[in-house]
């Protein structure tokens, strides 16, 4: 599996951050040399559905395959990445910024309290 | 609006700061400027006329975004007998900064003359130049093509410009713009100078594929908009003249201040402050929305909805996020953009996700928009689990902090988030984590109008009860574990062993604001901060006078904050403490005359005798929104506003030196309301 393919897996399925009321769409159109490959987002009741749709969408982001397999494999902020114009987006950008709270974060970070549990003071 | 002898004019994250002539030079030590997205695009705007510089005869900040400057060429001398004169009157908006150029001619022969505007532009990130530490990995560029001058700074797919250009012929090189010009006896010569600010779209994108597109908003119309925004505002009618002049201050400003994050469609949230902090600021933002809501409601809805979509949703260190926290900060800068700064979000922050909970109830109880209290029902019950949860990193039912991000990260995440903010009575630091004590008050608030939310309007009644449960719970074990028995105060924090960080400090007088301080205490916490070690004649010191650190210049550490002492007065009128809070408030608009009515970020601690007039902190941003809301809250707090069921409740207490006070059509759930108040002497608490 890509970086790109697995950062798209991730994103996937049920998020207890997002609002159950959210109904949006939103495609990845990722470019490489030869060809663009599209990432559908379909977002409802509360859950993210994945697939290869290249169909109309509320937010359209667009970036280098190469670039975003980069920004996959270092779980980079994709709200820099838009800055630096390794992103673009089109349509609704608050669509994009809700994503942001979807993406998992770097696994090697984790739960600030993990730090302080089994501590001898307490 | 000039701090020292800088003039700035501001459009929502766009400003130009220059010395008194018009002029930004490399050498200035304060910085100066024309920014925009947290980058200074143009770093050197010098004029001369024949080879000499600018001399500032008087200059007029004519609005917020629009300054005019009159000056003569050459060093002064005893009198002026200036053979020429120039007028830089420029103007800001949108993505442009124009400056018309004008010489005129006194004398009674031609004048030939060379002017002269050396440009230049560093791009340096808003950080570096406040750190004075600027390294650029990318290319800078100058071409001249076409009769335009262009600025660019390229770094990957990364692209700013600035693009400069005359309506008048001129001759255009890589370091500026000439004009060899002739004019004739008493006449005048002018053109427009105009600079295009570009935050550029990705190569091969079109430009309205540029981040830049998501804060337009049509701002031909400046003028309309201020006078539409003055409009909305209740009128104020008093005997005090600072006052009255404090408050319409503070309204101009915080329209000035109305910055467009990309994510907001357009709509404006306010920034915290010129020149570091016109950005994004959660705390900041969420504060003078509080402060403005018996003036400006509007702010807050946008705020609001801004502080739910950027909600924290994972674990990242860098950032300091967890899921449910609300922001502290972003920015649009190189060092954001390439993550060497955390600010895409920054999380950083221990106090922004209570305040958000803080802010939806008192929004609603102000407006009546239950609607905003449904549509953010989720994002508040995250709010709430947060402070539950990652928030209590020792478990011991208090919201700590400590930054993951060792590199970059705030040590102290609360609103005094300096390095030394957070001590002991005799100075030390204590290691974090840190609980400070305002912040356990934040907590308490939140859940009990949580609370009410959950109750009235997410039909929960059991949750509503589940959260008075556990502010009755917090309430008594902070009154326990904070109060310093022999001090009879709260302590500033814990420290990570659950010792008291025992310094004496204005965060304590949050917690009245809050409502955890046990009635029985009030007395001994209001005479603390009303006591000499505290009240400098103008204000509450952030740190009383006899501790450790305590220093008037000190950034968090003895000089009085505005906003803090809005906030205190605020809480002493909940504990029923008319007087002190009149004392407060009085103390804070008696200062705003020596600031030309513009009440700074923080001002010295020294006390009034000392130094007859207030102090300015010397690198204070100006204005700042939480300063330029402060009157708005002494307001309410002097007239006792408070809604009530449907109504708004006015209950007066006013000093006698302030006098008549009324403030009419305070918009509200209730319609347009009138508020009047007097002095009474016999009426004591």
């Amino acid at each position: 599996m890509s970086e790109t393919e697995a950062w798209f897996d991730r994103l996937s399925g049920r998020h207890s951050t997002l609002s159950p009321s959210t109904d949006a769409t939103v495609r990845f159109d990722l470019v490489a040399d030869d060809r663009t490959e599209h990432w559908y987002l379909d977002i409802h009741q509360g859950e993210v559905d994945v697939s290869h749709a290249a169909r109309d969408a509320d937010c359209i982001v667009l970036a280098g395959a190469n670039a975003f397999e980069h920004l996959a494999s270092t779980h980079g902020s994709i709200f820099a990445a838009v800055i630096r114009n390794d992103l673009t987006v089109l349509g609704d950008i608050r669509l994009f910024a809700m994503l942001r709270k979807l993406i998992p974060g770097p696994p090697e970070d984790h739960d600030p309290r993990e730090v302080y549990r089994g501590d001898s003071r307490r | 609006m000039s701090a020292g002898n800088l003039v700035s004019i501001l459009q929502g994250n766009t400003f130009v700061v220059s010395d008194e002539a018009g002029d930004i030079a490399p050498s200035s030590r304060r910085p100066t400027g024309v920014f925009t997205f947290d980058t200074r695009f143009i770093s050197t705007w010098v004029l001369t006329v024949d080879g000499q510089r600018m001399y500032a005869l008087s200059t007029d900040a004519l609005q917020y975004y629009e300054a005019r400057f009159y000056c003569v060429p050459g060093e002064p001398t005893h009198y002026v007998d200036a053979k020429l004169s120039v007028i830089r009157h420029r103007t800001i908006g949108g993505s442009s900064f124009q400056e018309q150029l004008t010489v005129l001619n006194h004398m009674g022969e031609d004048a030939e003359i060379r002017v002269r505007l050396d440009i230049d532009g560093d791009f340096a990130d808003l950080f570096e130049v406040k750190d004075e530490q600027i390294y650029k990995p990318g290319l800078s560029e100058v071409s001249v093509r076409d009769g335009q001058m262009r600025l660019t700074y390229e770094r990957e797919n990364f692209r700013r410009s600035a693009v400069i250009s005359s309506s008048e012929p001129a001759k255009i090189d890589r370091r500026g713009v000439i004009w060899n010009i002739r004019i004739p006896p008493r006449s005048r010569w002018s053109t427009l100078v105009r600079v295009d600010i570009l935050v550029e779209a990705a190569p091969g994108q079109p430009s309205e594929a540029s981040i830049q597109q998501h804060t337009h908003h049509v701002r031909a119309r400046m003028r309309d908009q201020l006078d539409r925004w003055m409009d909305q505002a209740p009128s104020l009618v008093c005997d005090s003249e600072a006052l009255s002049r404090v408050y319409r201050r503070g309204l101009v400003d915080l329209a000035a201040l109305q910055y467009t994050p990309t994510t907001t469609a357009g709509r404006s949230i306010p920034a915290a402050g010129l020149p570091w902090f016109m950005t994004m600021f959660g705390r900041d933002s969420m504060i003078v929305c509080l402060q403005t809501l018996p003036c400006l409601p509007g702010m807050a809805v946008t705020t609001l909805r801004a502080m739910a979509l950027a909600q924290g949703g994972k674990f990242d260190d860098f950032r300091d996020e967890e899921p449910g926290k609300i922001l502290h900060e972003v920015r649009y800068g190189e060092l954001a953009a390439f993550e060497d700064q955390p600010h895409t979000s920054y999380y950083g922050a221990a106090d922004s996700t209570p305040l958000f909970l803080i802010l939806l109830d008192e929004y609603e109880r102000w407006t009546g928009d239950s609607d905003l209290v449904r549509e953010l029902e989720q994002d508040a019950r995250l709010a709430l689990a947060w402070i539950d949860t990652y928030a209590d990193l020792l478990g011991t039912g208090y919201i700590w902090y400590r930054t993951r991000n060792l590199r970059n990260g705030l040590e102290n995440q609360c609103w005094k988030d300096s390095p030394d903010s957070i001590s002991y009575a005799d100075g030390r630091i204590p290691e974090p984590p840190r609980a400070t004590c305002e912040q356990q008050g934040y907590a308490y608030d939140a859940r009990i109008r949580a609370a009410r939310l959950a109750r009235e309007f997410w039909s929960d009644p059991a949750y509503a009860d589940q959260l008075e449960r556990q502010a009755a719970d917090l309430k008594e074990r902070f009154n326990r574990d904070f109060w310093v028995d022999d001090g009879g105060y709260y302590a500033l924090a814990l420290d990570r062993d659950g010792g008291h960080v025992d310094a004496l400090a204005s965060n304590m007088g949050h917690l009245l604001w809050s409502g955890i301080v046990d009635p029985e205490r009030a007395a001994q916490v209001v005479a603390h901060l009303v006591s000499p070690r505290m009240y400098s004649g103008w204000g509450i010191r952030t740190l009383a006078m006899d501790q450790g650190r305590y220093n008037p210049v000190g950034y968090h550490v003895g000089t009085v904050w505005p906003f803090d002492n809005s906030i205190i007065a605020w809480g002493m009128r909940r504990y029923g403490y008319r007087q002190e809070a009149g004392l407060v408030a009085r103390g804070i608009i008696e200062a705003a005359p020596f600031f030309d009515y513009r009440l700074p970020e923080a001002f010295a601690g020294y006390d009034r005798d000392l130094t007859i007039h207030p102090v300015e902190y010397p690198t204070a941003c100006s204005p700042q929104a939480w300063s330029a809301a402060t009157p708005m809250l002494l307001l309410r707090t002097l007239l006792g506003l408070e809604p009530h069921d449907g109504h708004l409740v006015v209950d007066p207490a006013i000093p006698e030196e302030i006098g008549r006070v009324e403030l009419l059509d305070i918009p509200g759930r209730w319609g347009r309301m009138d508020a009047f108040g007097r002095p009474d002497a016999s009426r004591k608490r």
